[in-house]
């Protein structure tokens, strides 16, 4: 097996014993990068000369015998919108895109700390605003498993990375599906954690009630793995829970299900869903029925009705006041006028996309007098009566599986823009988010078309482990997911 | 209930949030928004009588940092980022044109 092939744990093993250097497996990734780059374009900033002085550094450390870290000497990429000390983070606008934040994010810090390597900053829609990484100051990323389509967003270009073997390993963030449903695009595995797992210091903020940290990478253990790296407690987050963690990789010891019970999501028939994505819900089902787990069909009524619209009302509202910080005055791009009015209204209309404006001004909408009574207070009391619903399955099951997206991976420029359509995209995502559980994108293969096939594994809130355990039995039994040397699978238009 | 915008509440929230529509975009906006707000009214469709409002609940409260300044960022450093710099100050357009 060659070195991009390998896991992150496979790839720290590696190392240590000295099969290869840190500097090697840099070089191997940049290797990739140069192959594959200018036709996936996942990739905002490249990092060559400093993950090169970084590796050499790793190495110097080992060969003195000292412990460098769980994940030292492997090459990792963060989303665009984690802070890195010098290093332009642009969030793919061009409001913040020549800005070179003055500290790390906690989670940058938390990889570097456990040795992993930096290679690049990957790209996103802006503002982590959209699900197919077409909205970009940099344009679209492309789904290196098949070069005409979107690879999802808003994660895209960090799960088009690990597909395409540029890193074992990466973060990006999911607000409302940004990790999974890129991750199920790309056919790699992602999990995004409880509320309150992971600190979000310096991570730009799309929606803070919503927001996660999350892992991406082609094995269940790997996930695992950047968890214990990641979940923490941090006096720089407030939201972030002070607890002590469990030893997540503990629960991949798990040989089988026997003694679980598992509910499977049954609210759609199979003409409501591409059968392909149906059909994997249920081998899912069959696979865990097989490793000796009690498993039941359970609907989710309220989650997948009003899911949805709640997610809108809430993530909107937030957008539009998190975004009021970009005023051009003390970081970011600034557009001068005659009156202060003048340089906000110049600087943000010019800098922000289509797309973020729009939902900044629905956003605003959402918060004044009449509409905030009739959307987002409604919305606030559905979210309650969500939870609850999710309360009472995890009183009976320990996990829950459910499709991650109704749809495979679409063509570019082909984007849905009928509001009640697209948004549709979302259904089985952000109720996992309102909710605040783990949800943990599995890749269960591919169709005849050789286009990515998953399943959602749910959890109850701060019941990560639990969800890794479930994943790692499936994952056994159908394979993990191996990188894919980028390629369109038909003529490209 | 259901509600709607109409173009002179579009543009007054747009200037709530700082932003500016150029006139051919106004009714394309204000067609979205209210396609949104279509959709999204069915917020109020479900009954929630005596349901209190979603909070976050977690498992310890977080340690809090010491209430003291401390030297996170170099200022220096994090003036060079800034647009435009009078001194220590960030340089910022009159409040009012007429002044």
């Amino acid at each position: 097996m060659q070195i991009h092939e390998l896991t992150a744990v496979e790839t720290a093993k590696a190392i240590k014993e000295k099969k290869f250097s840190s500097v090697e497996a840099v070089k191997a990734g940049f290797e990739r990068i140069s192959k594959y780059e200018g036709h996936v374009g996942a990739l905002i900033t490249t990092l060559e000369e400093e993950a090169l002085r970084k590796a050499s550094e790793i190495d110097s450390r080992l060969a003195r015998g000292e412990d460098a870290g769980p994940l030292a000497g492997v090459p990792y990429i963060v989303k665009d919108n984690f802070c890195t000390h010098g290093i332009r983070t642009t969030c793919s606008s061009r409001i913040l895109e020549n800005w070179k934040p003055t500290y790390n994010a906690s989670p940058v810090n938390y990889m570097n700390d456990a040795g992993a390597i930096l290679m690049a900053k990957a790209n996103l829609d802006e503002f982590a605003m959209g699900s197919s990484t077409e909205n970009s100051i940099i344009g679209p990323t492309k789904n290196p498993r098949d070069l005409r389509r979107v690879p999802g967003g808003s994660s895209g270009g960090s799960a088009a990375a690990v597909a395409a073997g540029y890193v074992p390993v990466a973060l990006g963030t999911d607000t409302g599906g940004s990790v999974r449903q890129p991750a199920a695009f790309c056919g790699i595995q992602g999990l995004k954690p409880s509320y309150g797992e992971v600190s979000r210091y310096g991570i730009i903020a799309y929606c803070s009630a919503l927001d996660q940290v999350s892992p991406l990478a082609r094995s269940v253990e790997d996930l695992a793995v950047a968890m214990e790296i990641l979940a923490r407690a941090d006096s720089s987050d407030t939201t972030c829970d002070g607890y002590d963690r469990p030893k997540f990789s503990g629960a991949l010891s798990t040989e089988n299900l026997k003694g679980c019970r598992i509910g499977v999501f049954a609210g759609f028939e199979a003409s409501q869903m591409d059968p392909d994505l149906y059909g994997a819900l249920s081998k899912a089902g069959d696979m865990c029925r097989e490793a000796g787990a009690a498993v039941e069909p359970i609907d989710l009524p309220i989650a997948v009705k009003y899911g949805v619209a709640t997610y809108y009302v809430t993530a909107l509202a937030d957008a539009s006041s998190k975004l009021g910080c970009y005023d051009g005055i003390r970081y970011g791009t600034h557009i001068d006028g005659p009156t202060l009015a003048d340089m906000y209204a110049n600087t943000r209309t010019a800098s922000f996309g289509e797309e973020v404006r729009r939902r900044i001004i629905l956003g605003t909408c959402l918060l004044t007098e009449g509409f905030y009574q009739n959307y987002y207070g409604p919305a606030l009391k559905v979210r309650t009566k969500m939870t609850e619903e999710f309360d009472g399955i995890f009183e009976k099951y320990d996990a829950y599986l459910l499709p991650t997206t109704p749809s495979l991976p679409y063509l570019l420029g082909t984007k849905e823009t009928d509001p009640n359509r697209m948004y549709l995209g979302d259904v089985f995502t952000v109720p996992i988010s309102l909710g605040g559980l783990p949800g943990l994108n599995l890749s269960m293969g591919f169709n005849g078309d050789g286009l990515p096939l998953s399943v959602q594994i749910v959890g109850p809130r701060y019941g990560d482990s639990k969800v890794l355990g479930v994943a790692s039995v499936l994952e056994r039994m159908i394979g993990r997911p191996r990188v894919c040397d980028p390629r369109a699978l038909g003529e490209v238009a | 209930m259901k509600m709607t915008v109409d173009r002179e509440v579009t543009l007054r929230m747009a200037k709530a949030a700082q932003l500016r529509i150029a006139p051919d975009q106004i009714d394309h906006m204000m067609d979205s928004i209210n396609d949104i707000l279509d959709f999204c009214a069915l917020v109020g469709d479900l009954d929630c009588t005596g349901t209190p409002d979603f909070s976050w609940k977690m498992k310890k409260l977080p340690s809090r940092r010491p209430d003291a300044p401390s030297d996170w960022c170099d200022r220096d450093e994090f003036k060079a980022s800034a647009p435009a710099m009078d001194g220590n100050f960030f340089r910022v357009p009159k409040i009012n044109a007429e002044e």
